[in-house]
């Protein structure tokens, strides 16, 4: 694997996609992510460009390599546990945890997005960039008057047997309450927000607008139970494009988007 | 509407996944003579695992049923099984361990693929959990059809099934072809297994706890235990669901195969305290006296001298993003001080592990024990799974504490056994066995939920070096040498110990106070070189064969060649690992395994004993 640039003297190394994130947000292209792969399998936006290197796993991003490169920084988070001892040998780390189970991740996501910028040298872009977001995220609700207060839901079927949604301990969450939609789903879930769904609660939430994100399994065309859902027969689930829901302030962005599109063209959904 | 597509079919599966579970479990242990076999103790499970996960790694595309992709691996492990156990099926023993071989090998296949796909495979690993929920009717349709099949073919089978609880040579004079036999009632055990773990996961212990509960109850004869064990085994998992689903203790529903393994797990061990002179089977691979011809100590000469050119190239030669580079060992470099513990610590955790294995299987007289196998490399990774399930992100000391209060625990409960009985050898070998298909449900269960920071316990254990620093290397050090100093007074005990028991006695050894404390110098390097290395490297298992195979017999040429040879395939697994795909680390167990295991088994198969 070998490196076609040069690499930039001391770098910042992500061990978090959602800070990745946040480094491309401001206009930092060169650093050093762990699992790149991964994130460019997981994450569809923003896109990494080539000049971001891959230095290892989350649990063990290569120390040798670390060690020669001589990072500015080590941006991790307490969702991605790391091993912490042997990292503060080679550079400071900067601990910002987004997902902990407390509510409004939304909020730490925005404060990590600044802090990073700061790190990075590029404190006056964060600003602009997060000044543009709310302009946004204004925009969508705006376009989304219709649907003001609705109730709705995150519904992902993991496997034709496996359903899960998102509580307020979401990102999700908190993008649906900024373009004015309601969480059907007020328990905070796990740190990432998520909750098992059984089938029994299923049929009861019949009145629910549910975004499905990613294509919904196949075996499910066949099975009568899902078939015959409220949800499904009623046409109010909506499925969207494949999104990773947790990454920071651009996630967020990403799926207020993805949001309002479906639901401004959606003249086949019943609404009353 | 809820109810006709929701719950009843649930009741359903369970109860006919559990009468089939415990058919076949009545079957197995009828043909092999053994109260604790079954589908997940014999490797099936892990085949029909590995095969799903394989299928949907490398055939995304594929469109056969799940149901028939799971039963293929099954198959393919039952008959790898089957094979390594083949010079010696009369002996229970060795197919236990045969089956536990087979089934570690797909743990750490499927292991490897965790650590790296591990979004793509969540449904295999949730079906892989025993989970009942939301299941529709398919699987009862799966299931009933080769549940009445398999029930009429064994009712048909019932004279020459029973038959078989007399030795071969009675049976055979009865006009009763015991291959045959056999055969016939492993494969039906095998098919009927298979579809049930394909149509609901894995769900261990119905198949032994069902007809160990029916004999106790008192009925003996194998007719009436056909029809009464699979009764109780659709009450027990029926009755095991209802738990699952009733359980207000876990924020996430643990799947119902974790319920079995919690509950069956602690009676299986249980079962083992009253297996008196079961017939355990011959002597598996005897080790016997020593050979009189032993190549020249040149060759641990020559084998030291090799070791020590892997460390040094282990030290220098490496890659970073820009291609291979050899640095001097000498030049200060920046690399080195990251190097170099991770290889002393693997090399030391090697030559301890064999060390450790060589004790264990002269103390046992079974060539195929090894403390992977005796259960305390298990103990020690449950201590720091349950450690997990309450703190992911917990420091390395806490890691240590948890896997040695695992590790100890084990050695407890050995000790217990071995003084309350005789302190047979294979009951211990069964104990392990026990402990580390009760930690495989387990550690199913932790996969299945869905949470990204599990790969760390994952790599932890499959033996990544990585957070190995220069104290711990001095701590393992000090404890290594420590016990190399005893080893040397234990000589005699070694000499002797397998040559069987009779025999020691009559050469003045005490069995009980040599065999504990052997074990206990055993489990003392298993602990200490698990903590660093992780529990699944099969060192233990193969560097004292390999040792014993070219030659070397006498205790401590044995020893000596067996801590070089473990040293040197941990070195070598740790420089691979660090460098085969920089700068992603493969963790130097799991490399070990996964060279080391097929490699194993191929030698099982070829030697007799």
């Amino acid at each position: 694997m070998g490196a076609a640039f040069a690499i930039t003297s001391n770098p910042l190394i992500a061990l978090d996609f959602a800070h990745a994130q946040s480094l491309l947000a401001v206009g930092v292209k060169d650093f050093g992510l762990a699992e790149r792969w991964r994130y460019q399998r997981l994450v569809q936006e923003p896109q990494l460009p080539e000049s971001v290197f891959d230095i290892g796993t989350f649990t063990e991003p290569n120390l040798e390599l670390l060690a020669e490169i001589k990072p500015l920084a080590i941006l991790h988070s307490k969702e991605w546990p790391t091993d912490t001892a042997q990292l503060r040998r080679i550079a400071p780390l900067v601990e910002m945890s987004i997902y902990t189970g407390a509510p409004a991740p939304l909020d730490r996501a925005r404060q990590a997005l600044l802090r990073i910028a700061e790190i990075a040298g590029e404190g006056r872009r964060a600003s602009d960039y997060l000044a543009g977001f709310d302009e946004r995220m204004r925009t969508f609700r705006d376009r989304l008057r219709l649907f003001e207060g609705k109730r709705v839901m995150v519904l992902w079927a993991a496997t034709p047997r496996d359903f899960w949604t998102l509580g307020s301990a979401s990102l999700v969450h908190d993008v649906l309450d900024r373009v004015g939609l309601g969480n059907a789903i007020t328990e905070p879930g796990d740190i990432w927000g998520w909750l098992p769904v059984t089938m029994h609660e299923l049929a009861r939430l019949d009145d629910v607008i549910a975004f499905h994100f990613g294509p919904i399994p196949n075996a499910l065309d066949s099975n009568p139970f899902w078939q015959n859902l409220g949800l499904v027969r009623w046409r109010r689930l909506v499925v969207l494009p494949s999104s990773w829901l947790f990454g920071g302030v651009p996630e967020a962005e990403r799926m207020a988007r993805l949001l309002t599109h479906a639901l401004e063209g959606s003249d086949h959904l019943s609404i009353n | 509407m809820v109810v006709h597509y929701v719950t009843l079919p649930r009741i359903a599966a369970s109860m006919l996944a559990g009468a089939a579970l415990a058919l076949s479990g009545v079957i197995f242990q009828q043909v092999l003579r053994n109260p604790l076999v079954e589908a997940s103790t014999l490797g099936v499970s892990g085949g029909a695992g590995l095969a799903l996960k394989a299928a949907a790694l490398l055939f995304p595309s594929l469109t056969w049923p799940p149901a028939m992709v799971a039963s293929l691996g099954a198959a393919v492990a039952m008959l790898l099984t089957l094979g390594l156990a083949s010079r010696d099926v009369a002996s229970p023993v060795r197919l236990i361990l045969a089956g536990l071989v087979v089934g570690l090998f797909c743990g750490v296949v499927s292991s490897v693929l965790a650590l790296f796909f591990h979004e793509q495979l969540r449904s295999v690993f949730l079906w892989n959990a025993g989970s009942l929920v939301n299941l529709g009717w398919d699987a009862s349709a799966n299931i009933a059809p080769t549940l009445t099949v398999c029930a009429l073919l064994s009712v048909c089978m019932i004279r020459p099934l029973e038959l078989l609880d007399l030795d071969d040579h009675g049976a055979r004079s009865l006009g009763v072809s015991v291959v045959h036999v056999r055969l016939a009632g492993l494969l039906l055990a095998v098919v009927l297994a298979s579809v049930t773990i394909a149509s609901v996961g894995v769900i261990g212990f119905i198949g032994i706890a069902a007809p160990a509960i029916v004999r106790l109850g008192g009925i003996r004869r194998f007719r009436s235990r056909l029809i009464a064990a699979p009764l109780l085994g659709a009450s027990l998992l029926w009755f095991a669901d209802q738990i699952t689903q009733a359980n207000p203790l876990f924020p996430n529903k643990l799947p119902t195969g974790v319920i079995t393994a919690i509950l069956g797990g602690p009676l299986m061990l249980w079962m083992l305290q009253g297996l008196r002179g079961a017939r355990m089977g011959g002597a598996g691979q005897h080790i016997g006296a020593s050979a009189r011809f032993e190549p020249p100590r040149l060759s641990i000469a020559v084998s030291a001298c090799a070791l020590t050119l892997l460390i040094w190239t282990s030290l220098s030669l490496g890659r970073n993003l820009d291609g291979w580079i050899w640095h001097g060992v000498l030049d200060v470099n920046a690399v080195l001080e990251w190097r170099w513990p991770r290889v002393i610590a693997a090399g030391l955790a090697g030559a301890m592990l064999a060390t450790a294995g060589v004790m264990i299987q002269r103390v046992t007289g079974n060539a195929i024990a090894s403390p992977e196998i005796l259960g305390i490399s298990s103990g020690a990774a449950m201590g720091v799974a349950i450690l997990f399930l309450f703190d992911p992100a917990a420091a390395h000391v806490v890691k240590v504490a948890a896997a040695s209060g695992g590790a100890f625990v084990v050695l407890a409960f050995t000790f217990a056994l071995m003084r309350h009985a005789s302190g047979s050898p294979e009951r211990m070998v069964l104990t392990g066995v026990a402990l580390a298909t009760v930690f495989g449900a387990f550690l199913s269960a932790i996969t299945a939920r869905f949470d990204p920071r599990i790969v760390g316990l994952l790599s932890w254990l499959a033996g990544s070096t990585y957070s190995v620093t220069a104290n711990d290397v001095v701590v393992l050090a000090l404890v290594a040498l420590g016990l190399a100093a005893i080893v040397p007074f234990t000589m005699r005990w070694l000499e002797i110990l397998p040559l069987g028991e009779v025999t020691a006695r009559e050469l003045g050894v005490d069995l009980r106070r040599s065999r504990l404390m052997l074990l206990l110098i055993s489990a003392l390097l298993t602990g200490a070189a698990v903590l660093t290395i992780g529990p699944l490297s099969f060192v233990g298992l193969m560097a004292p064969h390999l040792a014993r195979m070219a030659g070397f017999r006498s205790p401590f040429v044995q020893l000596t060649m067996s801590a070089i040879l473990g040293a040197f395939i941990m070195v070598a697994a740790d420089w691979l690992g660090r460098n085969l795909l920089f700068p992603h680390q493969i963790p130097a167990g799991m490399l070990a395994a996964l060279v080391g295991t097929p490699y194993f088994m191929y030698l099982m198969s070829r030697r007799p004993g």
